[in-house]
């Protein structure tokens, strides 16, 4: 009898929360359980259910342009999230010192944020277009050998899309680190200065400590944007010259729609949710499941 | 040497100018540059003739400002097989963002509340799951809800990419509304249940007239992020529901013989007008959408 | 003749907002100077401007014989206290103790004797491998402390330390402070909000009130002769009575309230002397007897007993003095009851008397 009560108690609650259900179970376990699955089959352009083992894998691994796609990847991540992170800090650090027009700058470094990576990807194609372009410009004030055409080269390429991609991402950090820095306790900046620590000092040994919170956390979400790459790189090199941009968001996209092999695509799907996994599993428990417990 | 200062020494100390000072402000106003100079270039680009945007002056202001490009952009530059400019992708997006942001939002709203306040068994690991979707790759589950959405009959219709979207954005908007709720005290909600009111009654009458400016935020958040998807419009989109950032890209890469870098940049402003609209309109919203949403990523 | 601080013509404004006014205190070598005063009275501020955390917009800071108005906090002298503890969280005790003399360039030796005497003196010494997580509020505040007798400096600033700590905690840090400064006799300038903090702790109290100076006098003297009426409301708890009379004068000048005659004959007119009118007469209720002991005081009334209010030690009665509020203490072992009628005396010459402005008469 009282197990019955409890269970109608909240009734409308459970069934407001079924869409809830759904998607929680129905898309985000069960589509990615079916996602790895169809990774272990011979699926081409429609699902087929015949297991055969792990050889998508050693196919995905033995392909030039999935190869290249994880080495750019890793590019593009570690300059990505490091730019992001020394850049963001330091304008969220100016823009902390106390300064004249405050809302001013922040608004002009966040404003790219507030724009999607296709129109990003699109404009720095522009800046970067190698006849028209800052090249072309420098070029023309008198400095012949100039060098500013990343895009038109297999090499320099994926470097074009960091500093799109920074452009683009910055503001977000530099809008958690000054958060950050903004909820320091005020003594401590007074407790410093009647101690004597140089403001350099002070912020290397005492405030970056103190922030590590915000950066762990800004490093986990542009993490997550580095392996969700993708509108980025299709508006401003299409993955070119050549396969020289490709990056394993795309790898998938494509194979499942027109290159018609959607085994592949999940084996690379399921290649890229594994980091995820391991990055943002034991965040997530941590600062949502235990947090939500104590 | 003290005492000669000790005679001055009153008052506020003399300001000077610092070196530092200047070297502060001198930091921000080149990464302001930085930030700036593509917005700027985009827009002076669109307002130049194509012969004028040819002369190689990036950075030049045009010469005669020009609107053609932006009529064109809108109204007939070729977007693949068809040469209609970009407004059809404008008039998608619009439906695909209004339809898809209030759905989301009521469905985030409904299970931020219930996962605070009515906590049934499960309800952590079901928010957990929930949250841990947030970032799993799209393309780890993009393939299983074509299959899904073939078999329903709604792939390329609006109401599957509006599915789509309330599907992604659900953890984002679920997390800001649980955080929300969570901060208001349970005592509110106690009271309303001695007082006799159920699940419903106390959302509609209690909860939501007390969410109005986190709804904004959470309005804002997904209405800039479902207008910038490309993703998810590309494939689920059909050839009905294109949205404005497909188009684009489709203007820009379809370019038979003369490549025009004017009407290119036109159809980006254009595209990029509604969220940078709501972005400096919004301000404060926009920071703490971010704040509140930076999962998203 | 050199003072440990000493505050000249000082005044702090922010735009249009004065915060301090034009401010004077000289403050002894050695002496523990506490400055009271409500939250907002600029208290906080003027510690501040004396660390050389603020920079005050006319007028000097002296600090042991030199004028350190525009110099930075770390050379002028002082060591600081905050409420927050202001420890940095990411090092251990011993290097909070020791991270500011390392920076200045001192050698290993000398702050290691250093570290060892500051830890020996507050007994953290156990405490020195810890981070300040791992710490009570009550050690925290110890380390803080420590932080500022590592600077080995003449003048030591505490603004609010001990806020943040419950009842129980706060009144032991307060016995040490207060030993701390007898082992140490440096000049030591407290800020605080709590009047008992103030009281105990205190050789001379700078009561503040809108940014002005209210009063500078021993904790005794401020206690029983306020200097205003604000004093007078701000030190003691429960507060002072505060009865409207009238002041007449005559042969037996009296205040007179109601129907009732107060002799003033017992009173001690200030320097500004007698103004006959309206005045407010001040009666401390610890200083009010009842029962036969008021009637041997120069004054005694009947009152009804409207509240009793027990507290443990003592007991407060609230009634009525010719329709005004009036409040006294009485001892807890007593059997009134609400709505008796109670004599109760007490002698003028205790009293505060103010005129209408809130000046002491």
């Amino acid at each position: 009898m009282k197990r019955k009560t409890r269970m109608w108690s909240n009734l409308s609650a459970k069934i407001a929360s079924i869409p809830m259900l759904i998607t929680a179970v129905g898309v985000f376990i069960l589509c990615v359980a079916y996602s790895i699955a169809l990774s272990f089959t011979p699926s081409r352009y429609f699902p087929k259910f015949d297991f055969i083992g792990f050889d998508q894998y050693i196919r995905l691994w033995t392909t030039d342009r999935w190869t290249i796609s994880v080495y750019n990847l890793l590019i593009f991540g570690v300059l990505f999230i490091g730019f992001c992170l020394v850049i963001g800090f330091i304008l969220a650090v100016l823009i902390d010192r106390n300064i004249r027009m405050e809302g001013v700058f922040r608004t002009i470094f966040l404003y790219p944020y507030a724009l999607s990576f296709v129109v990003t990807g699109l404009i720095w194609q522009w800046m970067m277009d190698p006849a028209l372009g800052i090249q072309n410009v420098v070029r023309n004030l008198g400095w012949e050998s100039f060098n500013f055409a990343p895009l038109t080269s297999t090499e320099y390429a994926i470097y074009g899309v960091v500093i799109a991609a920074v452009w683009q991402g910055t503001g977000l950090i530099m809008c958690l680190m000054l958060a950050g820095l903004r909820g320091i306790d005020r003594e401590i900046w007074k407790a410093a200065r009647v101690d004597g620590i140089p403001l350099w000092r002070t912020y290397v040994f005492i405030i970056i400590p103190m922030i590590r919170p915000v950066i762990v956390t800004a490093v986990v979400l542009k993490a997550i944007s580095v392996v969700r790459v993708y509108d980025l790189v299709v508006a401003q090199t299409g993955g070119g010259p050549g396969i020289a941009t490709e990056v394993p968001a795309k790898f998938v996209i494509d194979h499942f729609t027109e290159r018609g092999n959607v085994a592949i695509a999940m084996a690379a799907a399921t290649m890229m949710l594994l980091p995820v996994l391991l990055l943002v599993g034991p965040w997530v428990y941590n600062e949502y499941v235990r947090r939500a417990r104590a | 040497m003290t005492q000669t200062q000790n005679a001055v020494a009153r008052g506020r100390k003399p300001k000077k100018m610092s070196p530092a000072r200047y070297g502060l402000y001198g930091l921000l106003v080149i990464s302001a540059t930085f930030f700036l100079t593509p917005l700027y270039v985009m827009i002076v680009t669109s307002l130049k003739t194509l012969d004028e945007v040819r002369l190689g002056k990036l950075f030049a202001l045009p010469e005669t400002v020009t609107f053609d490009a932006w009529i064109k952009a809108w109204s007939s530059a070729c977007t693949g097989v068809t040469c209609e400019g970009i407004s059809p992708g404008f008039v998608n997006s619009v439906q695909i963002t209004v339809v898809s942001v209030i759905i989301s939002v009521m469905l985030g709203a409904v299970n931020g509340y219930a996962l605070s306040f009515w906590r049934y068994r499960g309800a952590n690991v079901l928010f957990g799951i929930l949250v841990m979707g947030a970032f799993v790759p799209f393309q780890a589950v993009i393939y299983p809800l074509i299959v899904f959405q073939r078999e329903i009959g709604i792939f390329g219709s609006l109401a599957g990419i509006v599915m789509v979207h309330c599907i992604f954005g659900m953890p984002i908007i679920t997390l800001i509304f649980r955080n929300y709720f969570a901060s208001l005290p349970e005592e509110l909600f106690k009271a309303a249940r001695i007082d006799g009111a159920g699940f419903w009654q106390i959302f509609v009458r209690i909860m939501m007239p007390m969410s109005v400016p986190i709804t904004a935020v959470a309005v804002i958040l997904q209405t800039t992020g479902i207008w910038n998807d490309y993703l998810l419009g590309l494939v689920f989109g059909g050839r009905d529901n294109q949205p404005m950032t497909v188009q684009l890209n489709n203007i820009v890469t379809t370019s038979y013989g003369v490549r025009e870098y004017n009407v290119n940049m036109a159809a980006t402003i254009l595209t990029a007008a509604v969220p940078l609209a709501i972005y400096f309109l919004s301000g404060r919203f926009f920071v703490k959408g971010i704040a509140a949403g930076a999962v998203k990523g | 003749m050199t003072h440990g601080v000493s505050i000249r013509d000082l005044s702090l404004s922010f735009g249009s907002l004065s915060v301090i006014d034009t401010l004077n205190i000289d403050i002894q070598e050695g002496e523990f100077l506490v400055l009271l005063g409500p939250s907002g009275c600029g208290k906080s501020t003027l510690l501040n401007v004396i660390a050389g955390l603020l920079e005050a917009s006319d007028g000097e800071v002296w600090i042991s014989g030199r004028n350190v108005t525009w110099e930075e906090p770390k050379d002028r002298g002082i060591g600081m206290v905050f409420q927050s503890y202001a420890l940095y969280p990411q090092m251990t005790v011993e290097k909070n103790l020791s991270f500011g003399l390392q920076v200045s360039g001192m050698a290993k030796a000398e702050i290691a004797k250093r570290v060892a005497r500051a830890a020996e003196v507050l007994q953290i010494e156990p405490l020195l491998k810890r981070r300040p997580a791992e710490l009570s509020g009550g050690q925290r505040q110890r380390v803080a402390i420590g932080r500022a007798l590592v600077r080995d400096v003449d003048v030591f600033l505490f603004d609010e330390p001990l806020s943040n700590l419950d009842a129980k905690l706060r009144a032991e840090l307060r016995v040490e402070i207060k030993r701390l400064h007898q082992k140490l006799s440096n000049t030591m300038i407290y800020v605080t909000h709590d009047q008992i903090e103030a009281m105990t702790l205190a050789d001379r109290i700078a009561i503040m009130k809108g940014g002005v100076l209210q009063q500078l006098d021993t904790p005794q003297t401020i206690y029983s002769r306020p200097a205003n009426r604000f004093v007078a409301g701000f030190i003691g708890s429960p507060g002072m009575n505060f009865l409207n009379v009238e002041l007449v004068e005559g042969e037996h000048p009296v205040f007179m309230i109601g129907s009732t005659f107060i002799p003033a004959t017992g009173y001690s007119f200030d320097s500004k002397g007698f103004k006959a009118g309206p005045v407010t007469f001040g009666v401390r209720p610890e200083h009010v007897a009842t029962g036969e002991a008021a009637e041997k005081l120069p004054f005694s009334i009947d009152v009804p007993i409207e509240v009793i209010e027990p507290m443990g030690a003592d007991t407060l009665v609230w009634s009525r003095f010719e329709g005004q509020e009036f409040t006294f203490r009485i001892d807890s072992e007593h059997d009134f009851r609400v709505g008796d009628q109670v004599r109760i005396g007490f002698d003028p010459a205790r009293a505060s008397v103010f005129d209408p402005n809130g000046d002491r008469l």
